[in-house]
């Protein structure tokens, strides 16, 4: 009995003890990985360059294994595991899939999102993380310099030939100066148009220029006054109103994030609701989907085929738009990343880890897509451009057959290599704002009232 | 000498089976809490370096850290009394012989049993904008209240917590309220004591101990509601009902560990100077007692 005593005592210390000393090693290796940190800075800013072939740097006999974390499992990234595994049998891939299904439901995302937070916390977590629109809030994640900056990589590694890839969409999908988050496809947000409607009006569209979405709702007015279509756009308000509040020029006069002060009591804000009503009450735009009833189809593009089917379904003679900008000052097609990846600062397997990243943008991985997106390998891309051969007749849903024509390819080939846009990801005061703006269109709230609640909350948020 | 020996050893042994509930008391609570405390004094989770009250500072600068506080404050001020009130009369009223006791009693230990989802479904139905609650006011002529996007969304929170909590207290103070020996109330009354003296002289004095636990127990609670408000407002409520879990759930969430140890520890500081202050009352009134 005695002796038992202080054997567990010894034991408890010993726990405690262990479990300090293992936060200090983590606290050395996490410096260390800051101090590379300030070398890839300098490297990024300065002239000398030593560029390197990274593949070389990949183990070749010790075992290794490198952890992705994704929060829905696919037969594509069982199937890039193997091939991978395959090719270097001395790299294992765990893949960490958080369920099998496809849709989350709220509970297991936010379960996911607890777990990955504590991990990442921690200092551990998986080598890379597939994120979606989403999955994890990327800017905090950046801001705690959790994910490593890919653009160090991109720009050392003689083995990766940036001619080969879309760089438009990768040095576009940066945030905070720095590629965290590396999409290995994408797809396009367009607006497509019934040009013989829009003819018939005599309105012009410029899509090239200040084509912002105060524009767009401009056009969109003088194409309901002048034509004989019903609406000019089916959407939600609460989408409308939140482009219309992320615009540059509004943003500014609602939220000052220097200051953490949000204005969406003023007047301009329950203008700006009132507008947006105005548009629905008037019929420029309408919530239900009317048959055949629009000038415009705000759609996503995900791939040729998918883009002949959808102006055949869409409209007899369709052209397709920009979107919509958020700035005067911005031009360009907006995209979408998919399958994005991220690098935990963390892992231990680096070099692994970006040649498997390397190895997914191949000619051969990307045209393996499951997910009929857009491959960001320039090869792949074409190779399923030329796939669709002139001539070619698709079945079409509504029933006349669709052609395959190269000229009508053209600007859809024009508009991936002008895709400079990355849609903003959800950011909560977006949420804040279509969850409360809802009660308002729906006339149940007065615009006041809902404003009130709308700036109350984002206030909580932005003083946190 | 051989009792002095005797009660050694018992000490030994009572340490041996204490050891398991404190083997894991310290390896959830304790070491973690330690660590939390180290962490709101660097500047990042893994490998910061020591920043002193930079993070503290940090926290008071925060305006909604500010209201969290304040809001979590007033609602265990108000409340805390008020649960222990209402319980306390009801506790009363039951320990006399009354019609159906058995059953009024499980009635009010229900709302412990039942599992929180679904209380936070009725919640949403009652109170949201177009909720069973509003529909009634306007059948009767009133406007919409906006229950839990307004001022009144403390009092629909409150509501929770004293239905919530009403139960579990009331059973303690009738197990407390039964181990007051009758006789002390037959003495009084032969010395002509009054309802009222009865209650102020034998019935709380011989309470203290129970109430002592209900108060903490009630703090403790208190704390706790924020799982229901957060399951019917989720993490930005409004204002009024954003309590200091909501501020360290978010704070998670943005992967700022720094503020949100910091006002974890703040917040277990707040509530060991309140334990201590009861501690210290508790002594008095029992010496007091005896």
């Amino acid at each position: 009995m005695k002796k038992i005593l202080p054997l567990m005592m010894s034991l408890i210390v010993m726990f405690s003890l262990s479990a300090c000393s293992s936060g200090n090693t983590q606290t050395k290796e996490s410096k260390n990985t800051e101090q590379n940190h300030s070398k890839n800075s300098t490297n990024d800013n300065g002239i000398k360059q030593n560029r390197e072939d990274l593949s070389l740097k990949v183990s070749k006999d010790e075992k290794k294994t490198i952890v992705i974390s994704v929060m829905g499992n696919t037969p594509f990234f069982e199937m890039a595991k193997k091939e991978y595994e395959k090719k270097h049998p001395n790299i294992t891939i765990q893949i960490k899939g958080f369920t099998t299904k496809n849709m989350l439901s709220p509970v297991l995302l936010e379960k996911y999102l607890k777990t990955t937070s504590t991990e990442v916390l921690s200092g551990k977590g998986a080598d890379l993380f597939v994120l979606n629109e989403s999955s994890l809030p990327v800017d905090r994640f950046v801001d705690k310099k959790a994910f490593v900056n890919l653009n160090h990589y991109i720009n050392i590694d003689t083995s990766f030939d940036k001619n080969q890839y879309y760089m438009n969409i990768i040095q576009n999908s940066q945030t905070n100066g720095g590629l965290y988050v590396l999409p290995t496809r994408f797809f396009l947000n367009a607006l497509f148009a019934d040009q013989d409607a829009i003819s018939k009006t005599g309105v012009k569209i410029d899509d090239k220029h200040n084509w912002t979405w105060s524009q767009f709702v401009e056009v969109s007015k003088q194409l309901k006054q002048k034509g004989t279509l019903e609406f000019a756009m089916q959407d939600t308000p609460d989408t409308i109103l939140n482009t219309l509040v992320f615009e540059d020029k509004n943003f500014s006069q609602l939220v000052n994030i220097g200051k953490n002060e949000a204005y969406f009591n003023s007047k301009f804000f329950t203008d700006l609701l009132m507008q947006v009503r105005e548009l629905y009450d008037e019929n420029v735009l309408t919530e239900q989907y009317s048959e055949d009833g629009t000038y415009f189809r705000s759609s996503q593009i995900y791939s040729p085929k998918d883009y002949f089917l959808r102006s055949a379904v869409f409209y007899k003679n369709a052209t397709i738009y920009q979107m919509p900008h958020s700035s005067d000052k911005e031009s360009g097609v907006s995209f979408v990343g998919y399958d994005r990846y991220a690098m935990n600062a963390n892992s231990n397997v680096k070099m692994e880890a970006w040649d498997y990243l390397k190895f997914l943008m191949s000619y051969d991985m990307q045209l393996q897509s499951q997910t009929g997106k857009f491959p960001i390998n320039k090869a792949a891309n074409e190779k399923e451009f030329a796939e669709l051969k002139n001539g070619t007749k698709l079945d079409n849903p509504k029933g006349r057959q669709v052609t395959i024509s190269e000229e009508a390819l053209q600007p859809l080939k024009q508009m991936i290599t002008e895709a400079n846009t990355q849609v903003r990801s959800n950011d909560k005061i977006q949420a804040i704002i279509s969850e409360e703006s809802k009660s308002y269109f729906s006339g149940q709230k007065s615009a006041e009232s809902v404003a009130d609640i709308i700036q109350n909350r984002v206030m909580t948020y932005l003083n946190e | 000498m051989k009792i002095r020996k005797q009660l050694n050893n018992d000490g030994k042994v009572a340490a041996f089976f204490l050891l398991p509930s404190l083997i894991g008391f310290s390896l959830f609570y304790l070491i973690p809490f330690v660590m939390g405390t180290i962490y709101s004094f660097k500047d990042g989770a893994v490998g910061g370096s020591f920043v002193g009250l930079f993070n503290y500072k940090e926290l008071l600068a925060s305006a909604s850290f500010l209201k969290a506080a304040t809001n979590t404050f007033w609602f265990t001020a108000i409340n805390v009394p008020l649960v222990i009130g209402i319980s306390l009369i009801l506790a009363l009223c039951l320990h006399q012989t009354v019609m159906f006791k058995n059953a009024i009693i499980s009635s009010f230990i229900l709302p412990i049993v039942v599992p929180v989802a679904s209380i936070v479904m009725l919640w949403q139905i009652l109170f949201d904008w177009n909720g069973t609650i509003n529909l009634w006011m306007m059948k009767m002529g009133f406007s919409q209240i906006d229950w839990m996007k307004s001022e009144w969304s403390i009092v629909v929170v409150s509501l929770v917590y004293l239905w919530k909590n009403i139960g579990y207290n009331m059973i303690i103070f009738l197990a407390g309220l039964q181990n007051i020996p009758k006789d002390y109330y037959e003495i009084a009354e032969m010395e002509g004591a009054g309802r009222f003296f009865k209650f102020r002289q034998i019935t709380l004095v011989y309470l203290t101990p129970t109430m002592f636990f209900v108060l903490l127990m009630s703090i403790i609670n208190s704390f706790k509601v924020f799982r229901e408000t957060y399951l019917i407002a989720g993490d930005y409520p409004y204002d009024r009902i954003y309590m200091i879990q909501h501020y360290m759930n978010n704070m998670f969430a943005s992967l700022n560990v720094q503020k949100l140890t910091a006002a974890a520890s703040l917040m277990v500081l707040c509530i060991l100077i309140l334990v201590f202050i009861f501690f210290a009352i508790e002594r008095r009134y029992r010496k007091f007692m005896s």
